[in-house]
């Protein structure tokens, strides 16, 4: 909420003197008629145009601008209306504006709304008119739940995609304590490695003999334990 | 490991023992673990830490054998005593002509290290340890095998490697893994004398954070086998 504030503010503070600017050329534009007349110089005038044009082209990007809160999303609301002269307001416009009125600004503090909008809404009073009062409660009270669905489903939704972006962004498990333990237990103790109880009859790895038949005495010897058929089907050299 | 990068350091840490009477008996360990996923994000940082970082990280595929060297007679007593002495034998697969290792590890030390500490012996060996060891009266504890990447920064030793199972059935191709991930492990060989490499082993495991949490853990209170 703070940050969208500041940038409120900082556009308001940026838009402000973008107006202040364009309130300051054109000024100098008027004067500039009313000073020379029909003796003056069209040049002049097009250098002010453009100055004014230009100054315009910065507001408007300015109201565009990615960082500008959407203003159309505030309500600005007046919080006194009164038709006497208010003194602060005279200085703040540099004596133009004597009072915050209908006279003055009448499309920003109209009520009434606009005729199709007006339309609808007198229909839709009709309409609400014509229903029961019994049902009218009933249909609130169905809507009232719908809603309340869906925002538990809205907001189940979000929780399960922050926590899921927030699991991602953190690091993806590389290592697991669990593994660690059985590998050093392992590695230390034989844990999880077959465990003979018979002393092999072959000397198991360890003879003269090229690899493969070490191997098959491996077999031999590590089978002992489960298949003692296959240990002496498999080895040539028992005995 | 059973590599040809570490038999002419086993060479030189046997003459360089016999000419100072200095056998560096003691290893700091840090052991991790990283998922496989994850695995080549890990390895291009070490590449990026370690030694040699233009060459392709080395490959090791070594068989490991454990056996247990106890009085198998004698009753159970509690005690360190009666749970004997755990003797390794590696040898590695893709290079048959290399020697076996033998290794010893102790337990590890108590006391406040920045790394597991504990008393290690390795020692190559020819092929035919196993039979000796038996004729000793040890027995087969367990054996795996590990397949991972070696590399090396100064004195310590990186292996990342993945354990399999060794079974009924198994081949060299067909290995069955343990877990889904890969073992990471940071070593140096030292002596009681020098303690200041933990810090250095230290150091590289916080660089492998927050991919591999690198710690010292005691593999006895993980529970029994």
């Amino acid at each position: 909420m703070q940050r969208e504030e500041r940038a409120m503010d900082a556009a308001l503070d940026a838009i402000l003197q973008r107006v202040v600017d364009i309130k300051g050329s054109l000024q100098e534009l008027v004067v500039k008629v009313e000073r020379e007349g029909e003796q003056a110089d069209w040049p002049s005038y097009l250098n002010s145009f453009s100055v004014i044009s230009a100054q315009i082209y910065t507001l408007m990007k300015l109201l565009k601008n990615e960082k500008t809160p959407i203003l159309r999303n505030y309500l600005t609301l007046p919080l006194q209306l009164n038709a006497d002269p208010d003194e602060k307001l005279l200085v703040a416009t540099e004596g133009r504006v004597p009072s915050f009125s209908h006279d003055f600004v009448p499309n920003m503090l109209r009520t009434k709304p606009e005729p199709d909008v007006e339309q609808r809404h007198l229909a839709l009073e009709a309409k609400m008119a014509q229903v029961n009062a019994d049902t009218a409660q009933k249909q609130i009270n169905v809507h009232n739940k719908v809603v309340k669905h869906v925002m538990d489903l809205v907001n189940t939704a979000r929780e399960e995609w922050e926590t899921e972006t927030a699991s991602r962004t953190n690091q993806p498990q590389t290592c697991s304590i669990n593994e660690t333990q059985a590998l050093i237990a392992a590695l230390g103790t034989g844990k999880g490695f077959k465990i003979r109880t018979q002393p092999p009859g072959p000397s198991p790895t360890m003879t003269q003999q090229p690899p493969p038949q070490i191997n098959t005495a491996n077999k031999a010897v590590s089978a002992v334990k489960t298949n003692i058929k296959a240990a002496t089907a498999i080895h040539p050299y028992s005995r | 490991m059973a590599l040809p990068m570490s038999v002419p350091h086993v060479g030189e840490t046997i003459e360089s023992a016999i000419k100072n009477q200095i056998v560096p008996d003691q290893e700091f360990l840090l052991q991790g673990s990283v998922l496989d996923t994850s695995l080549g994000v890990v390895i291009d940082r070490l590449r990026g830490l370690c030694d040699n970082a233009d060459i392709p990280p080395e490959t090791f595929h070594d068989h490991e054998v454990v056996y247990l060297l106890k009085d198998f007679n004698a009753p159970v007593t509690p005690g360190p005593a009666a749970q004997g002495v755990m003797l390794r034998v590696r040898r590695a697969v893709d290079h048959p002509e290399l020697p076996y290792q033998l290794r010893y590890v102790g337990y590890p030390e108590l006391g406040n290290y920045p790394a597991l500490l504990r008393n290690c012996l390795d020692v190559p060996v020819s092929s035919n340890v196993c039979e000796f060891l038996q004729e000793l009266g040890a027995k087969l504890d367990h054996e795996f095998m590990a397949k991972g990447y070696i590399m090396k920064k100064g004195r310590i030793k990186v292996t990342v490697f993945k354990m399999y199972k060794v079974g009924a059935g198994m081949s060299k191709d067909n290995l069955e893994p343990l877990t889904m991930s890969h073992m990471v492990e940071l070593s140096v060989l030292t002596t009681k004398t020098d303690m200041s490499v933990a810090d250095d082993l230290r150091a590289l495991a916080d660089q492998l954070k927050p991919l591999v949490q690198l710690e010292r853990m005691d593999y006895r209170r993980l529970g029994p086998p």
